[in-house]
């Protein structure tokens, strides 16, 4: 076990020295435009890296490994998130892409904002993203947390493990801003490769198949059912309605979660953004391999502590791979969680304070600004630890209620830019409809009885954006007028 | 705000054609779900979803490629845009 240990340890202290380094080659970062966008001037290289990390998730990694070992052919929403979000992606992104440049926005609340001319439309916004975002950092904390119980070993309790990961994460993200997290994402996605190669390479004699393929095979023969829908386990709703009604709505949330939101902004041009649209899509198609594993964990027997499916993965690699295979995957599993968390947390962290505080207090200065913000990443970061002890869920269901979450405010980002009529008081009504419909618990019960097995953050959605047209079709500019000078 | 649609007379006919990543991996995935074919023993509804994956690249591939041709102006300007924040 020390052999693990040691090699975790190597690969996430090496690879923040090396963004420490790389950070402070730059310029230091002083204001807050430039520690949260990077000072708007990524090239295609680092904006490449920092996408791709946010597609090799400890989401798609742990998450979707283990739903295919617990589901199967549910799974396949990983093959669906990345290609549909691009296709969205490439109408929206230049669009929000333009808006930050012209109007010089650092946030998503800064967009609702500036676009609805309502500052207290930002705030809601900006307490609503900061929402989601914690819920998406819970993600990167659970993973975290089951790592460090790896290493340490399971004398470590899980509010330990998850106070650690918590840690690891904040001093990971005080390091330097945006531009070390690019840094480690190049390190991951290297990392990543090689492990995935080598296990890949190593997993069909490890599990009685011949080759990748035919552990795919071998797992349709052994489990029949499992790769359809709806899966190795019916009663859990994973049907195709359930994946047609989860995708649509995960491609239209992933670019309104607010650190997407926030990356558009800082891409170097319209083109960039329309390139990567491209070639995104295919490297989802390398969820064949992560998959892959989740099947081969199911033939493997793999049994991890508690039936929990987001470990499936880590003790698989534990049971049937030497000391060093699995140290090296523990450490990069480490960095899949802290870039994506890091990220996350210095976006709510700028949200809250220039979002939440700032119209509160106009009078505070650059570096209050700086200094409110990374003591915000605290909290949230302790709050993420808060919903990790609330129990075990797996990654992808805490993943789909971020999206559900963040969902709510996608009509107003979409009407925007299809819809001059809509205005701020409509936007909000919209929301509050939509978080209405996707929170009390009478209108759940509501749903999954007239419309089973559809995601309920796509109805709330939809209903959430039937009703901002609905008001602002009814109650037009007077609204407008009236609340634009607050 | 005003940054919508490029004020010159351009056909956006072509656009409708990101539909089509949509219809091939959301609104096909009932009709692929009974086939039992196995193709490179592999289950025939992921084969559909990786197949739609390329199929989406080559979709957004071809509307970038139309876009680009006409907007050849737009691209020179944000080329000096860029340049002066460098």
């Amino acid at each position: 076990m020390s052999t693990v240990l040691a090699l975790t340890l190597a690969v996430v202290l090496g690879t923040m020295a090396g963004a420490l380094f790389y950070g402070q080659r730059q310029a230091r970062a002083k204001t807050m435009a430039e520690w949260a966008v990077g000072g708007r001037k990524f090239g295609v290289l680092i904006f490449w890296f920092l996408n791709a990390g946010e597609i090799y998730t400890t989401f798609a990694v742990l998450g979707i490994s283990g739903f295919a070992w617990a589901y199967g052919a549910p799974a396949y929403l990983a093959f669906c998130s990345v290609s549909l979000s691009a296709t969205i992606g490439y109408w929206l992104m230049p669009r929000i892409w333009e808006a930050g440049r012209r109007y010089d926005l650092v946030t998503q609340a800064d967009f609702f904002a500036s676009h609805y001319g309502a500052t207290w439309l930002g705030v809601v916004v900006g307490v609503a993203g900061i929402a989601a975002l914690v819920v998406y950092v819970q993600i990167q904390i659970v993973a975290l947390s089951l790592i460090v119980q790896l290493t340490l070993g399971p004398q470590v309790s899980p509010a330990t493990a998850a106070l650690i990961a918590a840690a690891i994460m904040l001093a990971f993200v005080y390091f330097a801003g945006l531009r070390s997290a690019a840094f480690a994402a190049g390190v991951k996605d290297v990392l990543m490769v090689v492990i995935m190669i080598g296990l890949c390479l190593t997993v069909a004699s490890r599990v009685g198949a011949t080759s990748m393929i035919d552990v795919y095979r071998l797992a349709q023969d052994t489990h029949p059912g499992i790769g359809k829908f709806p899966g190795l386990l019916p009663e859990a709703g994973l049907s195709s309605t359930w994946l047609m009604t989860s995708a649509v709505n995960v491609a239209l949330g992933n670019w309104i979660l607010p650190h997407m939101f926030q990356l558009c902004f800082s891409a170097g041009s319209r083109t960039t953004i329309r390139r990567n649209a491209i070639w995104q899509p295919l490297y989802s198609l390398s969820y064949f391999f992560i998959i892959l594993m989740g099947f081969a964990a199911l033939l493997a027997g793999t049994r991890p502590a508690g039936g929990d499916t987001n470990a499936v993965l880590l003790q698989f690699v534990a049971d049937s791979y030497p000391d060093w295979a699995v140290g090296l995957f523990a450490g990069t599993a480490c960095l899949l969680a802290l870039v994506p968390g890091s990220v996350l947390l210095l976006t709510a962290g700028s949200i809250f304070s220039r979002n939440v505080v700032l119209p509160l207090r106009p009078n505070l200065s650059e570096r209050s600004t700086l200094i409110i913000s990374r003591a915000a990443m605290v909290a949230f970061a302790g709050v993420a630890v808060w919903l990790t002890l609330g129990g075990s869920k797996s990654l992808v269901e805490i993943g789909l209620s971020a999206y559900a979450a963040i969902g709510m405010l996608a009509p107003g980002v979409f009407l925007a830019f299809l819809w001059p009529r809509a205005h701020a008081v409509g936007v909000f009504i919209g929301i509050v409809a939509g978080y209405v419909a996707l929170l009390l618990p009478p209108a759940q019960a509501l749903w999954s009885h007239i419309l089973p097995e559809w995601d309920h953050g796509l109805i709330a959605m939809a209903i959430d954006a039937a009703v901002t047209v609905a008001v602002c079709a009814v109650w037009p500019a007077r609204a407008k007028a009236l609340l634009a000078p607050a | 705000m005003s940054d919508d649609i490029p004020a010159e007379r351009r056909s956006l006919a072509h656009r409708w054609l990101l539909l089509v990543p949509f219809l091939w991996q959301v609104a096909m995935v009932p009709f692929v779900n009974d086939v039992a074919w196995r193709p490179f023993s592999l289950p025939f509804p992921m084969v559909w979803q990786m197949v739609g994956i390329v199929v989406t690249s080559i979709v957004i591939a071809i509307v970038f490629t139309i876009d680009k041709r006409q907007e050849p102006p737009e691209a020179l300007s944000e080329t000096a845009r860029t340049g002066d924040l460098h």
